[in-house]
């Protein structure tokens, strides 16, 4: 319950990996957003522990967190990248953190 | 590992993390959420994982189970708000004091909004995959709706009702003067607002509208109450009779209510609740306040009194753009004052003679006569009316915001009085000769030509302008002829403005008398320089005669040619001058027809009395009279009535006043009569009168009517004849002249182009035009067209 307001927050993957991201990154996702900005255990804690994603997927996930972020007003967006196999297990994650 | 990330073509697409259903799971990630509910009703939410919360939620929805979660979600809220708020409000409302008990309604309100935001965020899977899915609404309008049905509304709108009473007596008080927590009142109502009663979804840009709690159970009441409180302020100040109390208490309060609205009430309530109000004070009442007698519409006007009747009109303003009541009691009053001007404008006159007799007992002023008094009369009159119309001006201007529709209004209540009766025209032609005759004697440059302004004033709101044209070509004449007239610069400046304001064809007449005046002056000097050296003349007379004369066009000018004049005898002298005049003139002009007529001119004699010679000014009849019977070179001392008549031929009637104007009034006489009465007999014998004697050497002979004067009601009856003759022509003209040029018209175009020609000079009538056209089909200018009866053709 640290008093200063941290501009970055940690995300724990299911298989234990932790990322320490930017806040504004995170607050692209609609789920993200709800567990920082309503006064539960998260919030307080500046730490989120994700139990339906591994640590790889979370990586990529993250990866676009910051993708999106960037490039959110532009126009001209590079294509993100996205690993064939991992598809599926990306549309579900994007399903769950509302992005 | 080395598959997944293996080289294109092979690749297996890892497949996610498989959701197993389970119905026995539903209670166990069911309690969690459910518990987790509880704690964060009861403001614990601190120490619950919003992860796992979403996470439990977002399985249950995967696993098909989500309208058992939203189902229990809606049980959970609605038993925490029925058995612990509900409960809790109740006991507020028995132990403790309104204002606290607000104060609890609202927090535990405000309370139930943040945990339902929590609620609602950690179902937000929910609500975005099962509550869309289903059109069902989302999980935290589900909670405002609970706490409506389980709170405000439950057991028959019990706390609701309650709550609605409260405000409204809270509302009442501030009416009342008392401060009141306006806080909590507009916390309250913005709940109220913010529970929907129903909601329905605008197609087209997704917002919702509808009814809320606020509208349908609140409002209602507020308004209802609100009518009583203003229908009895109303009735409380009505009851007073005074207009000042009233309109001012009315701004005050119309004042403070819609401060109070803006303090307390949304905006929707705002425009209703004006309405009512104004409906109430202003609608209802206004028109019998105007009308009180003594502190009302009149008496303000009558005091000038600006800031009640900007007032007045800032409050009628509110309820009804157009002004009509106030329009309808302003031309009630405006008619009003109209028509005190005549018992206004003569209480003056009789005020001011009695002023002038207190002032010089023993003059003779108590008997002016009455047309002099009547004319007196007429110019005071149009003085009065045009400082009744100032006075609407200013009102206009200071108190009603120059509103063009009332200013409209004022006019036209003026322009239908002036043009009631034919009056004005006569009035205001008489006016205007006042101020010309007077312009020198008294009044400055600027306030003359201030005259003349004031004069077009009255000149636009007559409608009948050939009436006033007929009156003002008399008095132009007289003053023209008299030399009355001061300036010819006034009466040209005069005849500018008329023209000006409406063309010169109105004009044109005025003009033409004036350049024959003028032609007539040097036409005389230059005749009297060729008679100087006429031995004839010197011959008869031995003595310098000359002559003035005026040649008017016969067209212009309003009198008539009058053929009983040409038997006039003039005596010799005259007779020569007249004779020589007409040959001087024929030299000049030929082809003109000159016809005399003495009954307008003056004659300058200078007299031998006994004791002392006088230079006489009279009119001609006088001067023949005296000149062919009285004079040295007369064959007797004393002549008849008759005798004279005989002599002269001047028409009895002109005789008789002539007569009396030399031998019986009191100055001037002249001649003596016997016997000495008032009247002229036939058998009346005159003689040159020795005694005669005056103060001054020059005496001016008064012959009875000159100037002038009001017409007398014969008279006035006359120049309408008059006037409807011209009428006839000139409309007939007009067909005439419409037709000429359109070859062939239906009735209708007809008439409207003949009304429209004819506007500036006076407002002809359909019937009257109608009865033209037929006199003109009689007279075979027109005929009806074969084919359409009311269609016309123009025959050559």
């Amino acid at each position: 319950m640290s008093e200063e307001v941290s501009p970055y927050v940690t995300l724990i993957s299911n298989d234990g990996f932790q990322f320490l991201i930017s806040k504004d990154a995170a607050l692209v996702s609609g789920t993200l957003k709800g567990m920082l900005n309503t006064s539960f255990q998260e919030s307080s804690t500046n730490t989120i522990k994700l139990h339906e994603l591994d640590g790889v997927l979370l990586e990529k996930v993250i990866e676009y967190l910051y993708y999106n972020l960037k490039y959110k007003e532009s126009v001209d967006v590079p294509e993100f990248d996205i690993p064939t196999e991992m598809a599926l297990e990306l549309l579900v994650a994007a399903d769950f953190l509302d992005v | 590992m080395s598959n997944a990330w293996g080289v294109r073509g092979r690749t297996k697409i890892r497949p996610p993390k498989k959701i197993v259903s389970n119905e026995e799971d539903f209670e166990k990630l069911w309690v969690v959420i459910r518990n987790a509910i509880k704690e964060i009703q009861h403001k614990n939410a601190s120490k619950l994982s919003f992860e796992e919360l979403y996470r439990k939620a977002y399985n249950l929805v995967l696993r098909k189970q989500g309208k058992m979660l939203y189902d229990q979600v809606e049980l959970t809220i609605q038993e925490f708000l029925l058995q612990d708020t509900r409960k809790e409000l109740l006991e507020s409302l028995e132990t403790d004091d309104e204002r606290v008990f607000l104060l609890k309604l609202n927090s535990v309100w405000e309370d139930h909004l943040l945990s339902m935001r929590m609620i609602s965020d950690v179902l937000m899977y929910l609500d975005r995959v099962y509550a869309k899915e289903f059109h069902l609404p989302l999980i935290y309008d589900v909670g405002l709706t609970v706490f409506r049905d389980s709170v405000i509304k439950y057991n028959n709108n019990e706390i609701g009702m309650r709550v609605i009473n409260i405000i409204i007596d809270y509302i009442n008080k501030s009416r009342h003067g008392e401060i009141i927590d306006k806080f909590i009142i507009k916390a309250i109502i913005y709940m109220f607002s913010s529970l929907a009663e129903t909601i329905s979804m605008d197609s087209s840009d997704g917002v919702p509208y509808g009814e809320n709690y606020y509208l349908r159970y609140f409002e209602p009441v507020l308004l209802r109450q609100s009518h009583e409180y203003f229908e009895r302020q109303a009735n409380d100040l009505l009851i007073q009779q005074s207009g000042t109390i009233y309109i001012e208490n009315a701004m005050q309060l119309s004042q403070d209510e819609e401060a109070r609205i803006q303090l307390y009430l949304p905006d929707v309530t705002s425009p209703k609740l004006i309405e009512l109000m104004d409906n109430d004070l202003i609608t209802r009442n206004m028109e019998s306040i105007m009308k009180l007698e003594n502190d009302g519409l009149k008496s303000w006007v009558n005091d000038n009194n600006f800031k009640m009747l900007a007032s007045l009109y800032k409050l009628i303003t509110r309820v009804d753009t157009e002004l009509e009541m106030l329009k309808r009691q302003l031309r009630a009053i405006v008619l009003l004052n109209c028509e005190e001007l005549n018992t206004k404008t003569k209480e003056e006159l009789e005020l001011l003679q009695k002023q002038a007799e207190d002032q010089e007992p023993d003059k003779k002023t108590k008997k002016r006569n009455s047309k002099e008094n009547a004319t007196q009369f007429a110019v005071r009159w149009i003085q009065n009316f045009l400082d009744l119309k100032e006075k609407y001006d200013l009102i206009s201007k200071n108190a009603f915001d120059g509103n063009p529709g009332l200013v409209r209004e004022i006019e036209s209540s003026f322009a239908g009085f002036l043009n009631l009766d034919n009056k004005t025209a006569e009035y205001l032609s008489l006016y205007i000769d006042d101020g010309i005759k007077k312009s020198f004697k008294d009044k400055s440059q600027e306030e003359v030509e201030e005259l003349l302004d004031k004069s077009i004033i009255v000149f636009r709101f007559i409608k009948d302008k050939d009436v006033f044209e007929k009156y003002y070509k008399n008095h132009l004449a007289r003053r023209l002829l008299q030399q009355k007239t001061s300036s010819n610069d006034v009466e040209m400046n005069m005849i500018t403005k008329l023209k000006q304001e409406i063309g010169s064809s109105f004009t044109s007449k005025f003009e033409g008398m004036f350049k024959d005046i003028k032609i007539s002056q040097d036409l005389s000097s230059d005749f009297n320089v060729s008679i100087a050296g006429d031995e004839e003349i010197k011959r008869i007379n031995g003595r310098k005669l000359e002559l003035d004369t005026s040649i008017l066009t016969t067209s212009f000018w309003p009198m008539p040619i009058n053929k009983t004049l040409v038997e006039v005898q003039y005596p010799s002298e005259l007779e020569l001058l007249k004779l020589r005049f007409e040959s001087f003139y024929n030299t000049k002009y030929s082809g003109r027809n000159l016809t005399w007529a003495p009954n307008f001119g003056t004659v300058d004699i200078r007299m031998h009395y006994p004791k002392k010679s006088y230079e006489v000014n009279m009119s001609t009849y006088a001067a023949i009279i005296l000149l062919s019977c009285f004079n040295e070179s007369s064959e007797k001392q004393e002549y008849t009535f008759e005798e004279i008549y005989n002599i002269t031929r001047i028409p009895k009637p002109d005789l008789i006043r002539h007569l009396q104007s030399i031998s019986v009034a009191s100055r001037t006489r002249l001649l003596k009569k016997t016997p000495m009465s008032k009247d002229v007999n036939p058998e009346d014998v005159f003689s040159v009168n020795d005694q005669f004697k005056s103060p001054q050497t020059k005496i001016k002979v008064l012959t009875v009517s000159s100037g002038s004067k009001v017409e007398d009601d014969t008279q006035r009856s006359e120049t309408m004849d008059a006037i409807n003759k011209s009428r006839i022509l000139e409309t007939e003209a007009a067909v005439v002249r419409i037709m000429k040029a359109r070859r062939q018209s239906s009735h209708q175009e007809l008439v409207n182009e003949v009304i429209r020609q004819l506007i500036n000079r006076f407002k002809p009538q359909p019937s009257f035009i109608k009865q033209r056209i037929e006199e003109l089909i009689e007279k075979e200018y027109l005929a009806r067209s074969e084919d359409a009866r009311d269609v016309y053709h123009y025959l050559a």
